[in-house]
């Protein structure tokens, strides 16, 4: 009898995949949606933001903002970059962020990021880039000005001390990544002040830095 | 034995099949048959005695459903075109939620073809000249487009107006944002224009920039700063080597 060649399970799957792959590639490229994995939404926003290609130094959940929400620490050699991702109906989706600029000399680079969402949940991150191979301990303090007696008085909000050992590394560069919950500010982040101290191991502050690249972004 | 029962016969071994490839076992059979059964008409067969000596020659069905079977065994790859149908199925419904996203891809190609000019409208007076222009710079991934220079009056002051706009390299990517922030444009003396306006989306990002004149002017400098990168054009003023 003359062999019947039916169309394998394989042969048919393949087509498919190959279906399934032309059109997600179509739907991606032309209509900038549909995409599958969170980075490439961090893609995206690196795009959209002209930081050219970055590397993932840390990434973190946020389900306080979304319960699909990520926010990525990247980095090349000129940028330090802060952003998020979501899962959405249309595939992941880039959350915003903020670039930080490292182009030029500097002992410290950092930036702010305020998020929140409906007014009620909101996170503070703060970010950067220790670049003084001296700095052995970093303060970052976020403060505000109380004006209530009339006159400014700097009032703390939030402090943290971090080591050299703290620090995230990457290719040979050193990163930190802080959040808090800012509870007693909301919304308000806006008049939030963030400064950023380095100190070598003999004890004297050999940078201080106010962070002035920074953004607040408000979810719906 | 009868087509039909042929038919049951080479099936029956083939339960793990889904129905749709029964159907399309059953379809090629059948297809098989009627080819073998067309010659045998044309030679003067009669149908019954054609159809019985073709699914005698076919052989034994047990034996060609055990042959078949061998051809579906394993559901890895019946999943994994599942999997691909639904995810196909998800993406399609996607695009059509998300139609309005085309204008990106459709100002993506416009920008590198036929740049609007639209933003420019009520921005100069009494124009003088206008010249379009093809300054192009790589920055990044991206593409920055010097199109237009116009020379005329801007708030009672003789102005060059100009207008650039910036997409990525390849069709359909995404264009940096922030050009308006980014971009100043400046005289022979370093002055430059107060406003300006822009526009844009994913696609392409447009702007246009203005700089007084002075009498012997004979072109202006688009500046470009972002992260890392510093770019100056230098861009000609129609109506020759001056514009006075």
């Amino acid at each position: 009898m003359k062999k019947i060649k039916m169309p394998s399970r394989r042969r048919r799957g393949l087509r498919r995949v190959l279906i399934a792959a032309v059109t997600l590639f179509l739907v991606n490229r032309i209509f900038l949606i549909g995409l599958l994995f969170p980075i490439q939404a961090i893609r995206q926003f690196e795009e959209r933001q002209g930081t050219g290609r970055t590397a993932v130094v840390r990434r973190d959940r946020v389900p306080e903002i979304y319960k699909t929400g990520l926010v990525y620490l990247t980095e090349n050699e000129k940028v330090t970059m802060l952003s998020g991702a979501r899962l959405t109906l249309y595939g992941w989706m880039h959350n915003f962020g903020v670039p930080v600029d490292c182009s030029e000399e500097a002992p410290v680079h950092g930036g702010w990021w305020a998020m929140s969402r409906q007014g009620r949940d909101s996170l503070f991150y703060v970010f950067g880039r220790v670049d003084d191979p001296d700095i052995d301990l970093l303060t970052v303090q976020v403060w505000y000005e109380d004006w209530e007696t009339g006159k400014a008085i700097r009032r703390n909000a939030f402090s943290w001390g971090l080591e050299r050992e703290d620090l995230l590394e990457k290719d040979g560069r050193y990163y930190f990544l802080l959040k808090t919950r800012p509870v007693d500010f909301g919304e308000y982040t806006s008049s939030l002040h963030t400064t950023v101290t380095g100190v070598d191991l003999a004890g004297n502050v050999i940078a201080e830095v106010e962070l002035d690249q920074g953004g607040s972004s408000s979810y719906g | 034995m009868t087509r039909q029962e042929f038919l049951d016969r080479v099936l029956s071994p083939l339960g793990r099949l889904t129905a749709e490839e029964r159907a399309d076992v059953r379809r090629e059979l059948e297809e098989h048959v009627e080819d073998r059964m067309e010659v045998m008409l044309e030679m003067g067969w009669d149908e019954e005695l054609a159809e019985g000596r073709c699914l005698e020659a076919m052989g034994d069905p047990a034996e060609i459903g055990r042959e078949m079977a061998a051809q579906y065994r394993g559901r890895g790859w019946l999943w994994l075109g599942r999997a691909a149908v639904a995810l196909t199925v998800v993406v399609c419904i996607q695009a059509l939620l998300g139609f309005g996203m085309l204008s990106n891809a459709w100002d993506s190609l416009a920008a590198r073809i036929r740049p609007s000019t639209a933003i420019s409208i009520g921005e100069l007076k009494n124009v003088e000249a206008v010249a379009d222009l093809d300054i192009r710079a790589e920055i990044g991934n991206d593409i920055l487009k010097i199109y237009q220079v116009s020379v005329g009056e801007k708030d009672g002051q003789r102005a060059a107006m100009v207008l650039a706009c910036m997409y990525d390299r390849l069709p359909f990517g995404i264009a940096a944002d922030g050009l308006r922030a980014k971009s100043r444009l400046f005289n022979q003396r370093g002055e430059t224009g107060t406003s300006g306006g822009g526009s844009g989306n994913y696609g392409a990002e447009y702007v246009v920039r203005w700089t007084p004149l002075e009498p012997g002017d004979t072109h202006v400098v688009w500046e470009y700063r972002a992260i890392g990168e510093s770019i100056r054009l230098e861009i000609p003023l129609p109506g020759g080597e001056e514009t006075a």
